[in-house]
């Protein structure tokens, strides 16, 4: 699989144009192929417009985080990759805890990588469904701003909702 | 080192996407969570999200005589999933939800469906409403300011207008002003369109002439005439272009088999073409059938059903989603249409 798009790139574009990418939060630097990074409409736009210098900086993303998402967009900038290699690929990106995940989805959505924000968004709410709200609530760190009354009487305005859930 | 964000660190609209890929339960459930995410789910973003997501569902009305009254007048959900090498009809029997606790007096039929909104009528007295069984609410309508006499026809509608975002049911009736006459059966065009919006009827281009066991239908996002009136074959046209005569193109033709022997000389509507080509349709109000172009069967569907055997059931399609803000009369206008003077207009609804 390695080498056809290699091949590929070499008749098409013999110059490979890389741009780094360099996480704010660890100071972490990426060196990735321009077409790779392009999936970013964020960074499309920054090249586009020449507000792109030699290192691009990546706030409130870490490395760990842009690891992820650079190896989103290598998969997906892979011309021979199938749809069924990219499912896979996805699905093994977003196996992550839900902290992962958050952080994931705002780099998605900062970068504006719209697979990735669709990928892990389903994902996301993958694992809220089934949940009792008060487990969604500890699990996603979200506060109550109810009042027991207040709670009460939401849930009862939707009863069968509730049924099997405590 | 990462920083550690929670879900409520998230912009709205990426909580929005996420909450809307939630089964329609669930979504209830969130409300529970804070108040921020109640507010969350009564956006008309997160509606129209949620819609846009939903899958197609049918809706089961189950009712009968026969039926013990506990199992009768339920509304019953059923989600067709479709992918690309198989689909199959799910059924969560959560989702059942018991119509006289919208109408208590029972005897009523399902006018539309609309958005995961649907109306019913008690022809009898004429009592109308509008219920969404995504989460079990329901608004009755005010009376008509025409009370229709019997005998007369009575039909109703229910539809949406985007432009204003407003529900409308639309009430035609003809007077029986002496013996019955279908004059608009002698007009060249035999099909009227209502303008939700305007509020206006219009000729529409039909098809042919000829108005038995015919019906319309929705099929691949074009309106479709279903043509039973052969003993030989069963006929589905589309308009590709809409309200455009000339586009009107013969899209399947079933040809009789031991099958079709059962459905000829019935009302039958397509409901959903599967992303294998495979059409389902529903035949006579209470059966599904499947066809398949490419192989030139026939099938029965069977609904899943829970213990009850369903004895009478009609199904209506349409895309759920709890909406809570727009069951208010507000947002639904109890526009009640009647007849203008020609008779034709009595045509839209049947062919």
């Amino acid at each position: 699989m390695a080498s056809a798009p290699e091949n590929e790139k070499n008749a098409s574009a013999p110059e490979k144009k890389t741009l780094t990418l360099k996480s704010m939060i660890n100071n972490e630097e990426f060196v990735v192929d321009e077409h790779v990074a392009l999936q970013s409409v964020t960074i499309k736009n920054m090249v586009d417009s020449d507000c792109a210098g030699d290192v691009i900086p990546v706030p409130t993303i870490s490395g760990e985080i842009l690891a992820l998402v650079i190896e989103y967009c290598k998969n997906h900038a892979n011309p021979s990759a199938s749809e069924d290699d990219l499912k896979k690929a996805d699905a093994g990106i977003v196996a992550k805890d839900i902290y992962t995940l958050i952080d994931l989805v705002l780099a998605a959505n900062f970068l504006d990588i719209k697979g990735l924000l669709e990928v892990t968004s389903q994902k996301i709410a993958d694992s809220i469904k089934d949940l009792p709200h008060q487990d969604v609530r500890e699990i996603f760190g979200v506060e109550n701003d109810y009042t027991p009354e207040e709670e009460a009487a939401v849930r009862a305005e939707h009863d069968w909702a509730f049924e099997g859930f405590p | 080192m990462s920083i550690s964000m929670s879900i409520s660190d998230l912009p709205p609209h990426i909580t929005i996407d996420i909450l809307s890929r939630l089964p329609i339960k669930t979504i209830v459930q969130c409300k529970c969570v804070c108040k921020i995410w109640r507010n969350l789910l009564q956006e008309p973003y997160f509606v129209n999200l949620r819609l846009s997501r939903s899958p197609t569902t049918l809706i089961i009305h189950q009712f009968g005589h026969s039926l013990p009254p506990s199992d009768s007048d339920i509304l019953k959900l059923v989600e067709l999933e479709d992918d690309h090498d198989r689909h199959s009809l799910q059924y969560d029997p959560s989702t059942k939800f018991d119509l006289r606790f919208c109408y208590p007096n029972g005897h009523i039929l399902l006018v539309g469906s609309v958005n995961g909104l649907i109306c019913f009528c008690d022809f009898e007295n004429e009592a109308l409403f509008v219920c969404n069984p995504a989460v079990r609410q329901c608004v009755s309508l005010a009376e008509p300011k025409h009370k229709t006499r019997s005998p007369s026809v009575l039909v109703y509608g229910f539809g949406f207008s985007p432009v204003s975002s407003q529900y409308k049911v639309v009430q035609i009736f003809q007077k029986a002003i002496g013996p019955f006459s279908y004059e608009c059966q002698e007009s060249p065009e035999s099909i009227c369109s209502f303008d939700v919006e305007k509020e206006l009827f219009q000729a529409f281009p039909c098809l042919s002439r000829g108005t038995l066991y015919k019906s319309f239908g929705l099929l691949g996002g074009c309106l479709c005439v279903c043509d039973n009136s052969s003993d030989s074959e069963f006929v589905v046209w589309t308009m590709k272009e809409y309200g455009i005569k000339e586009s009107w193109t013969k899209e399947l033709v079933i040809r009789n088999n031991s099958h079709l022997d059962r459905l000829s000389y019935a009302i039958v509507t397509p409901i959903k073409v599967w992303q294998n080509g495979d059409v389902l349709m529903l035949w006579r109000g209470d059966v599904l059938f499947s066809y398949s172009p490419e192989r030139k069967t026939l099938e029965e569907v069977h609904v899943p059903r829970d213990t009850v055997p369903m004895l009478s059931l009609l199904l209506l399609i349409t895309r759920c989603c709890p909406m809570w803000q727009v069951l208010s009369r507000s947002r639904i206008s109890g526009q009640r249409e009647s007849t203008p003077s020609k008779p034709q207009n009595h045509k839209e609804f049947q062919l």
